[in-house]
């Protein structure tokens, strides 16, 4: 019975790289390619893969609210988050989003084999890297109080909060959102006192932590 | 007679994903494969492919530098870049290190092809999104002369690691045991050498470079 895959990954050289790899496995086959998450989750609807090889960071939806949304319309699918990012926070959010595996794109392709057999059986699976990850934040326990409890930021908050970590002025912001610096200043002041931050240091940390902004940009 | 492709990238899925779209390719064939800059510069020796295809962020020596080394030892190897990153430290550092293209990942494979068979007749090559972020006005105006970007004396260093941990000027300041001044004009040298324009592109730097975390 030929596994059916998924591949979601903003990289489409990547994607081709994948299915090329995955054409020579006589037990698997790839059933449809998406760039972002949005079109990750239609196909998952339409084509009911038995796994998604998700990327994290793709525009628009991300991997994260993909692999939530996919399980949510049908539990049976397993997701295996291949990334290029090995840091703490996103595994936590894709391990609750419901992913059954994570792999750094670092490993090889006979690690995402062995990741897919051990998803179709129901077991988890993170890479050597990952493990460690997880090792050290359980060794590490400290809990950093700032950061634990989801600060609510509204829409503009938000919008403000990418524009600043993307480098962008106040003066650029107020233009771009046709307000003025002043109201912009006044918004980045009420986003760090919300957030706990003292800096802009940290914003933009704060942002890349919650994949508001990536390190590509 | 194939044309012969060095690849080097650290994510081994993405070479061996490119190496087996390459076999279906009869006029190519990968001659080897590096996972940093260091054992690219070695196996360009080595192997004197015709095309080494290089993503400009890897470990242990980066794309630029390798870029830089392989291009000035051998100068009939053609450097190709092939990576996710559009900033222009990344796009404009290879191609003054001597790259003759840079591809983005975000296209397919087909891309990558016509790059290598425009470098391989001696012509420069650019993704269409490169083209409009960098038009060909911007590259003639920017000396393309292979010089050296300088990197960042220790002290330079020193003072981006503590920006980007959001300490202030004065914080900073009284930290390296400098007037707030010098720190300030330490900054804007960091930026002018970096190519960055804005305190939160200094810490993305600073965050890839690996001279911050994201929890400090």
């Amino acid at each position: 019975m030929t596994l059916k895959i998924l591949i979601a990954d903003d990289h489409e050289i990547m994607r081709e790289g994948l299915s090329s790899l995955i054409a020579k496995q006589t037990d698997m086959e790839v059933v449809g390619e998406a760039a972002d998450g949005d079109q990750a989750i239609q196909l998952a609807r339409d084509l009911v893969p038995d796994v998604v090889i998700m990327d994290i960071t793709m525009p628009g939806t991300d991997g994260i609210v993909a692999t939530r949304k996919i399980l949510k319309a049908n539990s049976k699918i397993k997701i295996v988050v291949l990334s290029m990012y090995s840091n703490k926070h996103f595994l936590i959010k894709v391990l609750r989003a419901g992913a059954k595996a994570y792999l750094t794109k670092e490993k090889a392709f006979k690690e995402l084999i062995k990741a897919i057999n051990a998803v179709r059986e129901d077991r988890t699976y993170l890479c050597d890297k990952m493990v460690n990850v997880v090792v050290d934040d359980f060794k590490d326990r400290v809990v950093k109080t700032k950061y634990t409890s989801a600060p609510v930021l509204n829409e503009k908050e938000c919008e403000i909060l990418r524009l600043l970590a993307e480098g962008l002025s106040t003066k650029e912001i107020g233009r771009q959102m046709r307000k003025s610096s002043k109201t912009i200043d006044a918004y980045r002041r009420e986003i760090m006192n919300k957030l706990g931050t003292n800096s802009l240091a940290e914003l933009v940390k704060f942002a890349l932590r919650e994949g508001v902004i990536t390190l590509k940009e | 007679m194939s044309i012969k492709l060095l690849l080097v990238d650290n994510h081994k899925i993405m070479r061996e994903g490119l190496r087996s779209l390459v076999e279906t390719k009869s006029d190519m064939q990968v001659v080897g494969e590096a996972g940093n800059g260091q054992e690219a510069v070695q196996l360009a020796r080595q192997l004197q492919p015709d095309v080494v295809v290089m993503d400009a962020r890897l470990p242990q020596m980066d794309g630029i530098k390798a870029t830089r080394q392989i291009t000035r030892d051998n100068t009939e190897i053609k450097v190709l870049g092939l990576s996710v990153y559009t900033h222009k430290q990344y796009v404009l550092g290879m191609l003054k290190a001597g790259a003759r293209g840079y591809v983005l990942k975000d296209y397919a494979f087909g891309e990558l092809i016509n790059a290598i068979k425009t470098v391989m007749k001696n012509e420069t090559y650019l993704s269409e999104k490169l083209n409009q972020l960098y038009p060909p006005e911007t590259l003639n105006r920017i000396e393309l002369d292979r010089k050296v970007l300088p990197p960042l004396t220790e002290r330079e260093t020193k003072v981006l690691k503590l920006i980007s941990q959001g300490k202030s000027t004065k914080e900073i300041a009284l930290k390296v045991k400098k007037s707030p001044k010098t720190i300030d004009a330490c900054r804007r040298q960091i930026m002018i050498k970096l190519n960055i324009d804005n305190i939160a592109d200094l810490v993305k730097f600073a965050i890839r470079e690996g001279l911050s975390s994201l929890d400090d």
